[in-house]
Formats: C-alpha cells, sequence, structure tokens
C-alpha cells in the first residue's frame, strides 16, 4: 500500500483513497466482503439485446489447446467500462456441479491469452466492454453432448471506486449445450 | 416572459450503458439518439473509446465524424484516474500524471471543452494545469457522492480550487449527491439478495439519520450484520448524498458542468433526488452550461427515461428562470 503523506492543505493521499465511496471510512474491510452485481433485466432480452451475464449465451466447445484437453466457453466483462486486466481479481467456474481450477484456467481476449494468475500485474492490458472473451479449462475427459449446467463468477475490482478492499462478484447460472458436429 | 438566460439539457452516453452493452444500440445509435435529446453529449473514455486512455485515429474520425453528421456539441469527457488498478499498491503521482495527459489530449482533439476529473488526482492538479492551458480545456473535479458539497475533503477540494482553478480547473456537481431518499429499485435488489430485513431497514434508517457508515456498521455488526449487509451499505453511502441544494451557492463560480444523475422517473418526477431545488439554485447562481442527463437504473427504454428526465429538468426551468 502507498505509505500515508501529507498532502497540501493537510489532506493526506490516504484520506483521498479512502473517500473513494465514503468507502469503509479508512477501515479495510474483510477480504469476504462482497457487493453483488444487479442482474440485467429481462428487458433488454425481449429488445433483441443480448445478455450481458458473464457467462454468454453460445455453446459449450470440447477443444484441445496446446496438447490440453479442456471445455471452453465465450464469457463477458459485467462493468459498464473496459477495464485493465489487472482488475479481473478471479473467475469461478462451475459445470453441471463440477468446479474447475481457476488457476488452470486461461483467457483469451483478441487472440492473446492469459493464465488467470497472471493477470495482476496487467494494467495496460485492457478488456473492451463489448468484446467476447473465450474462457478454457483443463478437462481430461469431454462434456457428453447435449445441455450442462453451467455457473460462473466474475470477480472484478473497479479501479476508481474499490480502494482494492473489496470487489464485485457478478454471478449467473444458464444451460448451454455442447457444440455439435455437422 | 422569462429572458434570463439559463443552462443547456444533453445526455452523457453513458444513460445508454443497457443497450450499448447488450449490443441493442451501436455507438453511432448513440450518437443519433443524443441528437434528439438536447444536442449536447459526454461520453465515457474507457466505455466508448477502444484503446483508452490512448485515442486511436480511428475513435477519432468516427466521433468526429458523427457530431457533424448528428449536428452534436461535445459538452464534457469522462476521464478516470483509476488509482487502484493495481492490486497490490495505489498508482503514485507520476503514474496519475502519465495516466491522464494523454486523456486530455484525447479529450481536446475530439474537441470537448470540459473535461471531467476523479478527485483522485487531487495531488498532481499542479501538473496538469499547463496540459489543460495548452489543450484549451477547463478540468473538473466531480463531485459524486460521498464528496458532498459539505463533506470535509470536498471542503479541501474546493479550496484548491479557489487557490489555482479557474479558468482551467473547475467543479461538476452530479445531482446524486442531493439525494432525499434511497430509490426503491436498490433497496428491492439488496432485499431479494437475502439480507437480513430487519437489518436492512435499520441501515436504511441510520442512512436517513445521516449517519456516518463507519458508525452505522459498528451499530449494525454489534446487532449481527454480516458481510453482505456491509457491501450493501457501502453501496448506499458511496451513491446517495445527502447534500443540501442550497450549498450549490457556495461553489457557483467554480461550475463548470453538471451532471444529471437520475435513478428512476415517476409520474413525471424524480422520486429520490431534489430536482427543483437543485434546478433552482443553478438558475438563481446564473449558470448556463450544460447538464448531462445521466441514468443510473434498472434496464428500461434508457432514451424515453432520459426524454422525460429533461422534460422535468425544463419544467423546473421554465418555472425559475
Amino acid at each position: 500500500m502507498t505509505r500515508e503523506k501529507p498532502g497540501d492543505g493537510g489532506i493526506t493521499r490516504r484520506m483521498l483513497m479512502a473517500a473513494a465511496g465514503a468507502l469503509t471510512g479508512g477501515l479495510a474491510l474483510p477480504a469476504s466482503a462482497q457487493i453483488v452485481a444487479a442482474k440485467p433485466d429481462a428487458s433488454v432480452l425481449s429488445r433483441g439485446g443480448k445478455d450481458r451475464a458473464f457467462i454468454a449465451d453460445g455453446v459449450l466447445r470440447n477443444v484441445v489447446r496446446e496438447g490440453v484437453p479442456g471445455v471452453q466457453l465465450k464469457v463477458r466483462l459485467t462493468s459498464y467500462r473496459s477495464l485493465q486486466l489487472s482488475c479481473i481479481k478471479g473467475m469461478q467456474l462451475k459445470i453441471d456441479g463440477e468446479e474447475f481450477d481457476p488457476k488452470q484456467m486461461i483467457l483469451t481476449l483478441n487472440d492473446y491469452s492469459h493464465r488467470l494468475d497472471e493477470l495482476a500485474p496487467l494494467r495496460n492490458a485492457w478488456w473492451f466492454i463489448l468484446d467476447y472473451g473465450d474462457l478454457f479449462a483443463p478437462r481430461a475427459t469431454p462434456l457428453a453432448a447435449g445441455e450442462h449446467e453451467v455457473e460462473g463468477t466474475l470477480i472484478t475490482v473497479e479501479p476508481y471506486m474499490t480502494a482494492g478492499r473489496f470487489a464485485f462478484y457478478s454471478s449467473c447460472k444458464k444451460r448451454l449445450a455442447v457444440e455439435e458436429a455437422v | 416572459m422569462a429572458t434570463k438566460k439559463t443552462f443547456h439539457v444533453g445526455v452523457t452516453l453513458h444513460s445508454f450503458t443497457s443497450e450499448y452493452c447488450s449490443f441493442i444500440w451501436s455507438f453511432e445509435d448513440m450518437m443519433q439518439r443524443a441528437a434528439l435529446l438536447g444536442g449536447g453529449v459526454e461520453i465515457v473514455g474507457p466505455a466508448h473509446q477502444r484503446g483508452f486512455p490512448e485515442l486511436s485515429d480511428e475513435f477519432e474520425r468516427v466521433f468526429k465524424s458523427s457530431l457533424e453528421r448528428n449536428r452534436l456539441t461535445p459538452t464534457s469527457y469522462g476521464s478516470y484516474a483509476d488509482p487502484f488498478v493495481l492490486p497490490n499498491r495505489d498508482l503514485n503521482d507520476d503514474e496519475l500524471v502519465a495516466y491522464t495527459i494523454p486523456q486530455l489530449n484525447g479529450a481536446a482533439k475530439l474537441g470537448f471543452p470540459v473535461v471531467r476529473l476523479q478527485y483522485f488526482v487531487y495531488p498532481v492538479a499542479e501538473r496538469l494545469l499547463p496540459y489543460a492551458e495548452k489543450y484549451k480545456l477547463k478540468m473538473g473535479y466531480e463531485l459524486h457522492t460521498p464528496l458532498e458539497i459539505e463533506a470535509p475533503l470536498t471542503q479541501k477540494l474546493i479550496d484548491q480550487v479557489r487557490r489555482i482553478g479557474p479558468p482551467h480547473l473547475g467543479l461538476i456537481p452530479d445531482a446524486g449527491i442531493f439525494c432525499r431518499s434511497i430509490p426503491a429499485a436498490r433497496i428491492e435488489a439488496v432485499r431479494r439478495s437475502g439480507v437480513n430485513e430487519a437489518l436492512l431497514d435499520h441501515a436504511i434508517e441510520l442512512w436517513k439519520a445521516k449517519t456516518p457508515l463507519q458508525q452505522a456498521r459498528e451499530e449494525l455488526k454489534g446487532m449481527g450484520a454480516d458481510d453482505r449487509l456491509f457491501g450493501s451499505m457501502e453501496f448506499f453511502w458511496g451513491s446517495f448524498g445527502h447534500s443540501d441544494p442550497k450549498s450549490i451557492a457556495q461553489i457557483m463560480p467554480y461550475i463548470i458542468h453538471t451532471h444529471g444523475k437520475f435513478f428512476s422517473m415517476v409520474n413525471g418526477d424524480e422520486p429520490d433526488v431534489r430536482y427543483e431545488e437543485f434546478v433552482r439554485a443553478l438558475i438563481a447562481g446564473g449558470y448556463t452550461g450544460w447538464m448531462s442527463s445521466e441514468y443510473e437504473g434498472p434496464d428500461t427504454d434508457s432514451f424515453a427515461i432520459v426524454k422525460a428526465h429533461q422534460t422535468m429538468v425544463k419544467r423546473y426551468i421554465a418555472k425559475y428562470a
């Protein structure tokens, strides 16, 4: 953390940072403090819009990525603005109740791939708000054909709001089908 | 007849987030709607501009050609400080300056006369001023909740603006600091998430009583509140402010732009924000700049709700001008 230093007019940098939302009154929040993001309303979908949830509409794909078999699906950023990749604090993925290890997951944006645990220092690489990403999770055997229940959570920091002390959790659950060969 | 010169009403594209992020409206679709909503347009750098914080040649051309086509006036550019972009430390002064300069440069190239600043750049304001001069820009700290006008931190910002501000540094009040209540839809969303009802009700009472967040947290903690409720409180205290619109008089000479934040419209009025008093204070102070309608509420037809907001604001303008 930045060390406290006096600014002009008696205002300290820490005061400035801590004021990011009446936020915490300078107190550190427990790591488990969460803000659950609002869910998009069905009115958007009824007007022909695309779902903004973290797990995007689309298919599940059984793929082999650089020799590693796994499942791949489309994901979206749930903020209102583009975020630096360093603000992607984590992702959680479950398919039919089977939880995947985030450390093994790979996010691909605009043809650049990143392991999730390598995102923290990437403050100059961006996820543009309208772009879909591909999320890859290793899995020894292919998913069976047909529909599966997919649950996902995107954990983000809003880099002007959260003072690094709490995160937004945006969860969704939907049924997606495995892409069929034609 | 009212002949007093008054202020203009436009829109920030932030109001259209729902349609934009759902691919119902493209960037150009939003610009076309802005032309029908007062003709003054404000954008949010990292939402609308691929390549942010740099300005790409492509976006410059897309934006300027759209301004011409739709006869729009660029009003204010939403810049960002993003001091908490790294998980292990806050950005230092040099990094804040380096992140802001291309945004100022880009805003000027796009034709904006005003750049909205986040207050985190307060320690480096004097290093940004020469760029504002060079690019002929006015920079303004957004007074967004929790920066109520009466707040000690805001008073520090005002002191700095008074000392070094005009004409290149000013203030941009956001109407969300003038709340009389918490929007019902927000309370319902928290209620549905399954927090303890009695504790939520008590938290709302503490907000109404203008209890400082830290004190409210301690009181509720003693009653057994959990992290989920605390998360919601961060949001309430960080979004809905208690400023008195009369305080506008204190900052009037420094106001370079305003945000018409609103959360809902019911029977032609914003039930949770003290708009009549806000508009009246702006008129009394002789404000002649822009107010950008800024909708932040549940997904709905954003065009219709912004139209309703502007009808309300114009009604109050007509009443007091």
